[in-house]
């Protein structure tokens, strides 16, 4: 396998649109985006659950998603995070800065 | 197996002390660390094991609080109260030499405050507190300063021009080589002010009251002095060029020969002075 500190540093760099991606098909809590990353990914790529957490804290701070308790008992509760219209915004944004300096790095990579 | 994991979660947050949010970012996570260990298990790993995949996966708490202890204090900066603001704001000035110019500011509270070299030039601070505040080398052309108290402040070299001070306190201040040009100064208090080589020149100080002072190389050349009162003061090397002191107070003053020759010149009533 590849190097994996240098991966998951520059994987780690889109973790706020990965989430607000996975959030733009429905409420979801945090283990469950953590899942869905490794299942995607094809089992490739974990998010650490700290730096996850961090990502949905800063987008909730900036208004790009709300949360809500969930009404489970047993275990702890699960928080589930929705996204805000500025969400869907910034995911589009981040899409497309993404899509433009993919284009660039590929001609000079 | 919840007990160990929270265990783990209450040891990850111990060096963050009791934070606003603890309790519900712990929760939140035990739900997520709860939920992976159960699904490690049915996996078929062990016990063990499968605390341990988990809390590997937990990664760096500190890049989390990061994010916990940024949100609350970002909060707190958008509603703060007005007269800490006002502080903040010239504590910032002076580090950053900024200009507070034409602003309006009328009753701040900025006693206690550095501000020294700070420009409130064109700034209306009337009624404004600057009580013991650092204001050493501050500036304040054309500023509104009517009723402003700058009790036991430091003034040094501070310049006020072509402003209103009147009825100002300037109690137990430290004026000391300060610049008053061209300001009105009307009913102003320096009572236990301290004003060696202040400068005055061209102001109207009518009935304002420096008895019992020490004046040391003043100047109140050009100056309006209708009752203004010297009484029991002592002055060295005070210069009156172009003031007009025939309604002056000098009961009981103490002065020498130089300033006494100058005030003579003034048309002074020096009955009751003593000259050194």
């Amino acid at each position: 396998m590849l190097d994996h500190r240098l991966t998951s540093d520059l994987l780690r760099g889109h973790t706020d649109t990965i989430i607000l991606k996975f959030l733009c098909d429905g409420d979801k809590y945090g283990y469950e985006v953590t899942k869905l990353v490794y299942e995607l990914s094809d089992h490739e790529y974990e998010l650490k659950e700290a730096t996850m957490y961090s990502s949905l804290k800063r987008l909730e701070h900036d208004g790009h998603i709300t949360s809500y308790w969930g009404d489970e008992t047993q275990g702890g509760r699960r928080k589930y995070y929705r996204i805000a219209p500025s969400g869907r915004e910034q995911y589009a944004v981040n899409k497309r800065n993404y899509t433009y300096a993919k284009a660039i790095l590929e001609k000079l990579l | 197996m919840n007990n160990k994991l929270q265990q783990f979660l209450m040891d990850a947050f111990k060096p963050y002390g009791d934070f606003p949010a603890r309790k519900d970012v712990e929760q939140e996570l035990l739900a997520n660390l709860t939920e992976r260990y159960n699904d490690l298990k049915r996996e078929g790993k062990s016990d063990d094991e499968a605390y341990q995949m988990t809390t590997d996966s937990f990664g760096d708490v500190s890049e989390l609080m990061a994010e916990v202890q940024h949100a609350p204090q970002k909060r707190a900066e958008q509603e703060p109260s007005l007269p800490k603001t006002l502080k903040e704001a010239f504590k910032l000035a002076k580090q950053s030499h900024s200009k507070f110019s034409s602003t309006e500011l009328k009753q701040s509270d900025l006693s206690g405050t550095n501000l020294a070299e700070a420009d409130f030039s064109f700034t209306s601070l009337a009624g404004s507190n600057f009580d013991g505040s650092e204001l050493a080398g501050a500036r304040f052309r054309a500023s509104e300063l009517r009723g402003a108290s700058f009790k036991g402040a430091n003034l040094t070299s501070a310049s006020f021009a072509g402003s209103d001070m009147q009825d100002a306190s300037f109690d137990n201040a430290n004026l000391t080589n300060t610049h008053f040009r061209a300001s009105t100064l009307k009913g102003v208090s320096f009572k236990d002010a301290v004003l060696d080589g202040a400068n005055f020149s061209h102001s109207d100080l009518r009935d304002v009251a420096f008895d019992n002072l020490t004046l040391n190389g003043a100047s109140f050349d050009g100056t309006s002095l209708k009752n203004t009162s010297f009484k029991n003061a002592v002055l060295n090397d005070v210069s009156f060029h172009h003031s007009d002191a025939r309604h002056t107070v000098f009961d009981g003053a103490t002065m020498d020969k130089l300033t006494y020759a100058l005030l003579k010149g003034a048309k002074a009533n020096l009955d009751n002075v003593t000259v050194q």
